[in-house]
């Protein structure tokens, strides 16, 4: 991408970013949106990605499930007491 | 839908076009650069989660003393817990969306409400951890 676009743009994105954060609300989010599909954009246009290979990722490796991660924790922590002040 | 948005819409899809990517291409970056900052939250409140454990346990005397001070452990972090599982399904939905619109007929309004709706739940979880004193990064341009 040429400079002059790439910084165009990113000075766009920043702009709407900075303005987001002066105003509430959904009207606000949707600003702060705006920024981040410009910053996609740009990487999009820099890095020449195809929508199929971003998904394909993101569809392999799904974000975590944080109730899977806290039942594996409390079963340690449960060890943890039973380690420490033997079993109840 | 408003004038003001018909004409933004597309005026951005036929730049789009003219960079030759993809409205489709453009939200699967975003959402590819968003994960990185939600996994970083999701290890961010089991950490806190498990140092709150732990010092609960370390400060008890007795078995049962250390149970009690852990689960009431647990339950200060089920709000966390919660606003976070609201988070991974509404980006769960975002990228399914754009996953259906792989075939030709995606409909970027549609998708960019869902996208709306994970920096919403996001800010929710941001606001929810703060009141635990648990600062989660913001999402950035920079990161997006």
């Amino acid at each position: 991408m040429r400079d002059e676009v790439r910084v165009a743009l990113m000075g766009a994105g920043q702009g709407l970013r900075t303005i987001s954060t002066m105003v509430p609300g959904p009207a606000g989010m949707g600003l702060r949106l705006g920024a981040a599909l410009i910053g996609g954009l740009v990487t999009a246009l820099d890095k020449g990605e195809t929508a199929e290979s971003l998904l394909q990722k993101l569809t392999g490796e799904p974000l975590p499930d944080i109730n899977e991660g806290a039942s594996a924790q409390d079963e340690a922590i449960d060890r943890l007491i039973e380690e420490r002040f033997g079993p109840q | 839908m408003r004038p003001t948005r018909t004409i933004l819409i597309a005026a951005a899809a036929a730049y789009l076009a003219a960079c030759g990517v993809s409205a489709l291409t453009v939200q699967a970056r975003t959402a590819t650069a968003a994960k990185p900052v939600l996994v970083q939250a999701h290890e961010e409140i089991l950490g806190a989660r498990e140092r709150a454990q732990r010092s609960a346990v370390d400060a008890a005397t007795s078995a049962a003393e250390a149970t009690e001070a852990a689960q009431a452990a647990r339950a200060r972090f089920d709000p966390l817990l919660g606003a976070y599982s609201l988070v991974r399904v509404a980006y769960t939905e975002w990228v399914e969306e754009m996953v259906r619109g792989i075939d030709g007929d995606f409909d970027a309004e549609r998708a960019a409400g869902l996208a709306m709706r994970v920096l919403a739940r996001y800010e929710e979880l941001r606001t929810a951890a703060g009141q635990m004193g648990l600062e989660l990064r913001p999402m950035n341009m920079g990161d997006l």
